[in-house]
């Protein structure tokens, strides 16, 4: 079978030829797809391409997945409305005279705007526009600054909705409504665990959280409570994507449409709305779609080839034969996706790995609404984690010049601590994930 | 791709030119959805044909956003190892890169190709034209519009990437390397 050799053979064969082909450089679109279709050609006959076709087709095939382009489209909306600069203006007065408040403010900024863009990106590239001038002008430490920016400012696909519990669903055939649930309070968890590092570093050491200029401290309160209005707007968006989710209402595909409609409505209201605003959302939101879907084309392929040879079994098999616990083997596989993290994007991470992570934690009883909070999780750890950390970069590109990217990488190490210690709880308090959808 | 994504051949100007233009689809796409919430939820009349219509114009996008992406260079590599190398070795990397591309895309077209003529070249028992069409209402051909559009996408994006090929090896040419 298989030209004569047995698929642990060709299993290590293929990741010798895709670990090669990546490394020199060859787009991770490309490696999968031609793996995929140079294996159809050896051992099944031009004929077999057809499978590639219809997998390909199948997968384009779904209305949940048409939420990824409205949920990218309401990012770009977003972003370039404003709305997220009032948010912040609207809550930077009430840091009050606590050490780091001002810092608490920005991760309380980004949980706000995390729960109205299932994104990353945007929201790191505002409050890195928004959000460090101001720390690092009142003396913040500077890793404390960035750090709280990058890792608030990833909360975008922790908290819901987010895109990658779009895939993680549909790859999985998990309920998208339950993992936005699911990942609600572990999200929550981790900005609390980043509220109490900055309160504890800037009590322990008042210079690193200096406290806010004197005209936001005697702003008469009134101007605050007038000022709230600035989260109205954000807090309406939120509401109205995730409102029809959590009542069970409306599906993945209908919240986003109303959500980008209503960030439409919100910025036009607020006279801000132009066409090129629109256009450029429609020109990303194509980009972005078109970099994510063909590399899921790719590697879609490459695991239908894979299945077909036996592969998804025998990997299966490798890994409920281990000979260690299921609690032993899962913390293996949460190792393997922050190492990926290291080098690869989340969506490769997960196209890579789940195709064989997940037959083995249905083997061993996993809740696998629980094992997608543990992924988005690890990918909030892959964003931060040099060399390849998209956080990082989304900063850079708005950072003041002085700014190294060696500074921002350092900067990243005691969040990737505190994000540890998030998935830690959730490990073992799967509560934490498994409550809200248990509710529904 | 930074170094394959001089923007002047043909396939390089269509594929920009059909990108931003088609990328109009995902905006129409949020109309239909938003108005089907609107009629389902608010005057309790939902429609059979919006939710179909909005994943075939969205699956149009979809496929023609591979070869846009490649002309603007944005496709994810990790560039670490080909940014060491020495400009001749460098080229030759680019050569694999390329050539894997149009490997695979050429097969995809291919395997699209088989999909779609099975969807589209069908005909009923009185020898009309009887192309794939949604299992259950609205009954539109939506199935044979998104295969054929996969086509297409796939055939643009491979044009594409045999424009880069074909520079490349003529820049090699060129330097008479």
């Amino acid at each position: 079978m298989l030209l004569g050799l047995d698929i642990a053979t060709w299993s290590i064969l293929i990741l010798v030829v895709m670990v090669g082909l990546l490394v020199i450089g060859v787009p991770l679109a490309f490696t999968t797809g031609a793996i995929a279709v140079a294996l159809c050609l050896a051992l099944y006959g031009p004929q077999s391409l057809f499978l590639i076709g219809s997998r390909t087709f199948t997968f384009l095939d779904s209305y949940t997945l048409v939420s990824v382009p409205f949920f990218i489209y309401m990012a770009v909306i977003l972003e370039k409305s404003g709305l997220a600069t009032e948010l912040y203006n609207a809550l930077n007065v009430w840091a009050g005279r606590i050490r780091g408040g001002l810092a608490v403010v920005t991760t309380g900024v980004g949980v706000i705007l995390a729960a109205t863009v299932g994104v990353i990106g945007g929201e790191i590239v505002v409050l890195g526009l928004v959000a460090l001038p101001q720390l690092l002008r009142l003396g913040y430490d500077r890793k404390l600054a960035i750090g709280t920016v990058c890792a608030s400012g990833s909360l975008g696909t922790m908290i819901p909705p987010s895109i990658i519990l779009v895939f993680y669903g549909i790859t999985t055939g998990t309920d998208v409504g339950d993992l936005f649930l699911a990942s609600l309070l572990p999200g929550l968890l981790l900005a609390s665990i980043y509220v109490t590092y900055i309160l504890v570093r800037c009590t322990l050491n008042p210079a690193m959280g200096p406290p806010p200029p004197p005209e936001l401290l005697a702003m008469p309160l009134g101007r605050k409570i007038a000022l709230l209005k600035g989260v109205a707007l954000p807090l309406l968006i939120a509401f109205s994507v995730m409102g029809s989710i959590y009542l069970g209402v409306a599906s993945v595909t209908e919240s986003a449409a109303v959500g980008a409609v209503a960030v439409t409505l919100a910025v036009a209201l607020r006279g801000g709305l132009t066409f090129d605003m629109i256009r450029d959302a429609a020109w990303q939101t194509m980009s972005t779609c078109g970099i994510v879907m063909w590399l899921v084309l790719g590697t879609n392929a490459l695991i239908g080839v894979y299945n077909l040879m036996g592969g998804i079994e025998f990997a299966k098999g490798l890994l409920t034969g281990l000979p260690f616990s299921p609690f032993a083997v899962l913390l293996i596989m949460m190792a393997v996706w922050i190492f990926l993290g290291f080098f690869i994007d989340w969506i490769g991470i997960m196209l890579l790995t789940m195709p064989i992570f997940i037959p083995a934690a249905k083997a061993f009883g996993f809740d696998l609404v629980w094992f997608g909070v543990l992924f988005n999780i690890c990918m909030q750890i892959a964003y931060l984690s040099p060399p390849f950390a998209p956080a990082a970069f989304y900063l850079k590109g708005v950072a003041p010049k002085d700014m190294t990217l060696d500074e921002i990488f350092s900067a990243m190490w005691p969040f990737i601590g505190l994000q540890i210690i998030g998935l830690a709880l959730v490990v073992w308090f799967p509560r934490t994930a498994t409550w809200l959808p248990s509710l529904n | 791709m930074t170094s394959v994504s001089a923007r002047n051949g043909w396939a390089d100007r269509l594929a920009t030119s059909v990108g931003r233009s088609l990328a109009w689809l995902f905006a129409a796409a949020i109309l239909v959805a938003a108005y089907e919430v609107m009629m389902r939820y608010l005057f309790a009349s939902p429609s059979s044909w919006a939710n179909p219509t909005t994943t075939t114009l969205c699956q149009i996008g979809f496929a023609m956003g591979g070869a846009w992406c490649m002309v603007k260079g944005e496709h994810i590599r990790i560039t670490y190892v080909p940014d060491q190398l020495s400009p001749g070795r460098r080229w030759w990397v680019e050569l694999i890169a390329l050539a894997t591309g149009a490997f695979y895309l050429g097969g995809l077209l291919y395997a699209v190709y088989l999909d779609a003529r099975a969807a589209i070249w069908k005909f009923g028992f009185d020898g009309t034209w009887a192309p794939e069409r949604t299992p259950g209402p609205p009954n539109l051909p939506l199935p044979s519009v998104g295969k054929a559009a996969l086509v297409v996408g796939t055939a643009l994006f491979l044009a594409v990437v045999v424009s880069h090929l074909v520079r490349h090896l003529r820049g090699r040419a060129a330097t008479g390397r």
